[in-house]
């Protein structure tokens, strides 16, 4: 899915978070976010999966305005975007495969919803292929408290992948785990990217990772475009600027 | 003249004064209430210790021993005793089926909170009508729960005539309204994260109350309801009393025929019926994680 | 896991509550039929109908007016005997407090089964305090102090003390032991481990269910008067048997207004106490 923002606006009680935001992002390209804490990262993306609403600017995606919609045509076009959250985001009590489902809650209908919860999980062998995909086949009948953290983002990451989106945001997903596992799961979400031509924009808080898998970095500052480069222009002294003298070097 | 103060501790200090005058006035109104109250409530104590009311105690005392074990009241009760466990049953479940769609309503992060509601600005007339239901379920619901169940109990007794039926619907609505208002709580304070990340995906109001608000709460939903069954017993006994069946019909019988030994009985049968539940509920809690 | 995945809880749990639903309607043998059928619905809704419009004559509200007061009263001094009673039984119900607690030094096995013995004496009494309800309790002291507002009293003291008594000891068993111990540690005696480590803690989860008792009391105290114990339930029962509908709306919203007035101001005591 193409991603085409034009001036985009938005503060929350007066305050601009994100100020003329405009770029454009290709089908199945792979795009890393990043910034420092407090630079609009997280409110670039609630925009593009319309959670919010830019005060100014529109938002087009595959060629389709989908600024100033109604609450059913937002709905209908969330379906299409697939959101990875730092916080897994699953319910505690739910067994993995009845989380996994709920990323096609959108396509289906609400006795289907009702049934699969109730009487017997639906689609087992599409959720089954998810989980394969991010290595946790085996837990799919586990309550899903009792995964550890990395575990639990695979399985967020699996709810995603079940949604079949045409666009993926990932905010920070793996900010909370130890570096090891960060790297086997954004290797996941950049296979699957590349695999179905799918497009995926990713915030990270881990400069390594984006600059390893990344073709392309957007650096955000203060709720504006600072820069955007093809990794291989991204230098030291420009990342210096970014981040001020605060910044450990991830 | 003095050097300027830091305004910090200035305002702490004019509010901890103002705060204290508060407190002085309400202790004193506090008192003033007590006392009115004393006097209203026409309370003497040393009635306890007169002669007329010792007498009536020790009769009734003394006439509680031993309680009533032939086996034919025994058996006799045990009908009303399961009529009451029943009535306190189907009550709270009546409660639940009419506190669920009142509650959801009453939902203020599911009515007024912008992930619902979409880019555009709603229209006055769109607006109210969003709002209209919300308004209405906490009137009705506030109604319910104001209303003491033995008052709905005499009114549904006029309506539908003596009998459990009465005790049933009065029990319901009772506490439809007491549940529809802890369940509005409870789902509003629910971890927003999950919400959003189900919204997020495309998913309408209703199958977001099922996969995120519902599942998330549902410890919490299930501990307070199992709690208004152990309630709604005792409420189940006094609500014979009306004539709404059951244990406590019995116990106004057995009352108006000064026949304490019964009452010995169906008190301690009532006593068990009582703990029994809150054992069975504290077991379910429990199950309920 | 094979078995959690046969047996899925959710639908277990729909077919018991099913179960126990048509059993209970079988058990109390209810005419469920009664309930849509056209007539009977009709003539639920005409009761209601008949309702409007109020009795709003003044001689009438002023009654109602009196009747309300005396509740208010009875609902306080309720409240206010049921915190002294479960003060009283407090100390005897805590087990933290009285086995092997804080609050005790070493003791024999002898003396430590005594205290577990009254521990588990005054969970019973409390158990049936607060098993009895209070129209019931109101019918006993009805006997002993005659009619009027100060058997109500009694029955909402009662009943309401069992209750708080029971709550009083839960939260001070289950307060946070470290400031408890580190005030121990200095070498305080038990009053200023109890005053300075535990009640602090309690206190505000006392007061604010204290609170939340007495507006469950206001609606308590509003029907004792059906059995002749005071406050504004007599002149329901009596509009009721007698047919006086429009009395009986006029009473409704003065137990409403009366019950949101006493729920507000204990919202707001509690968040001033908070």
């Amino acid at each position: 899915m193409e991603v085409s923002v034009n001036n985009l606006q938005k503060g929350f009680g007066g305050e601009a978070v994100i100020k003329a935001v405009s770029l454009t992002v290709k089908e199945g390209e792979r795009v890393a976010v990043i910034g420092p804490n407090g630079s609009g990262k997280t409110t670039l993306l609630r925009l593009l999966n319309l959670m919010i609403f830019p005060d100014q600017g529109s938002i087009e995606l595959a060629g389709k305005k989908v600024t100033g919609l109604g609450v059913r045509e937002a709905r209908t076009v969330r379906r299409g975007i697939a959101t990875v959250y730092q916080s897994h985001n699953l319910i505690p009590r739910f067994k993995v495969i009845n989380n996994v489902l709920s990323g096609k809650l959108g396509s289906w209908s609400t006795s289907k919803a009702l049934f699969s919860l109730l009487i017997k999980p639906l689609e087992e062998v599409g959720v089954r292929e998810v989980l394969e995909m991010t290595g946790i086949e085996d837990k799919i009948y586990w309550r899903t408290d009792r995964l550890s953290g990395g575990q639990q983002q695979r399985v967020a990451i699996a709810r995603a992948l079940f949604q079949d989106p045409n666009l993926l945001l990932a905010d920070e997903p793996f900010a909370s785990l130890d570096p090891r596992s960060g790297e086997k799961l954004i290797e996941i979400l950049v296979g699957w990217s590349k695999q179905k031509n799918k497009t995926l924009i990713v915030t990270l808080h881990h400069l390594e990772f984006a600059l390893a898998n990344f073709p392309r970095i957007i650096a955000l500052k203060n709720g504006t475009i600072f820069f955007d480069l093809p990794t291989g222009q991204v230098t030291p002294e420009r990342l210096q600027q970014l981040y001020g003298d605060d910044h450990q070097g991830a | 003249m003095q050097k300027k103060v830091p305004s910090y501790p200035f305002v702490v200090h004019q509010e901890s004064r103002y705060d204290s005058t508060l407190k002085g006035l309400l202790i004193l109104g506090g008192l003033l209430i007590l006392g009115g109250s004393y006097e209203i409530s026409e309370i003497d104590i040393s009635l306890l210790w007169s002669e007329e009311g010792a007498e009536g105690a020790r009769d009734f005392l003394l006439g509680l021993y031993p309680p009533e074990y032939s086996r034919e009241f025994l058996g006799f009760v045990i009908k009303p005793t399961l009529d009451t466990l029943f009535i306190a049953i189907l009550g709270t479940l009546l409660g639940v089926f009419i506190a669920i769609p009142l509650s959801l309503l009453a939902t203020s992060s599911l009515v007024h909170r912008g992930i619902f509601s979409s880019g555009k600005a709603d229209s006055a007339l769109k607006r109210l009508l969003r709002i209209a239901p919300f308004i209405m379920a906490r009137g009705v619901l506030n109604l319910f729960r104001s209303i003491p169940e033995l008052i709905w109990a005499l009114i549904f007794v006029r309506a539908v005539g003596l009998g459990p039926l009465a005790g049933v619907l009065a029990l319901g609505i009772a506490y439809a309204g007491v549940l529809g208002k802890l369940y509005s709580e409870i789902l509003d304070s629910v971890d927003p994260k999950p919400i959003e990340a189900l919204h997020a995906s495309g998913a309408s109001k209703m199958k977001v109350v099922l996969y995120g608000y519902i599942p998330l709460a549902l410890p919490d939903l299930t501990a307070y309801t199992l709690y208004r069954w152990e309630c709604g017993i005792r409420a189940a006994v006094v609500l014979g009393f009306v004539g709404a069946g059951g244990i406590g019909q019995e116990l106004e019988l057995s009352m108006r025929m000064f026949d304490y030994r019964e009452v010995a009985t169906l008190l301690i049968i009532l006593c068990l019926l009582v703990g029994m539940a809150d054992i069975i509920s504290g077991w379910l809690r429990r199950k309920i994680i | 896991m094979d078995i959690e995945r046969k047996c899925p809880p959710a639908l277990t749990v729909i077919v018991i509550l099913f179960l126990i639903t048509v059993l209970s309607i079988k058990g109390l043998d209810l005419d469920l039929s009664l309930l849509f059928s056209t007539d009977a619905l009709k003539q639920i809704l005409s009761y209601f109908y008949d309702l409007y419009p109020p009795d709003l004559s003044g001689g009438f509200l002023r009654e109602a007016l009196i009747a309300s007061v005396e509740t208010l009263a009875i609902s306080i001094m309720g409240t206010f005997f049921a915190i002294i009673i479960a003060i009283a039984f407090t100390p005897f119900a805590i087990r933290t407090m009285s086995v092997g607690g804080w609050l005790s030094g070493e003791q024999s096995t002898k003396s430590s089964l005594l205290r577990s013995f009254i521990v588990f004496i005054s969970r019973i009494v409390l158990n049936v305090l607060r098993s009895i309800p209070e129209l019931i309790w109101a019918i006993i002291f009805i006997l002993v102090v005659g009619l009027g507002p100060f058997a109500g009293v009694l029955a909402l003291a009662l009943h309401t003390g069992g209750v708080l008594g029971k709550l009083y000891a839960d939260v001070l068993e289950n307060v946070d032991p470290g400031p408890v111990e580190s005030i121990a540690s200095t070498g305080a005696g038990r009053m200023k481990i109890f005053f300075y480590g535990i009640l602090p803690q309690a206190l505000p989860q006392c007061l604010s269910y204290t609170l939340y008792r007495w507006e469950m009391n206001i609606r308590g105290a509003a029907i004792l008067g059906f059995v002749g114990a005071g406050g504004i339930g007599l002149l329901f029962y009596k509009s009721i048997s007698l047919f006086h509908s429009d009395r009986v709306l006029t009473l409704i919203i003065i137990v409403f207004i009366m019950v949101n007035l006493v729920d507000n101001l204990s919202l707001f005591l509690r968040k001033k106490l908070l």
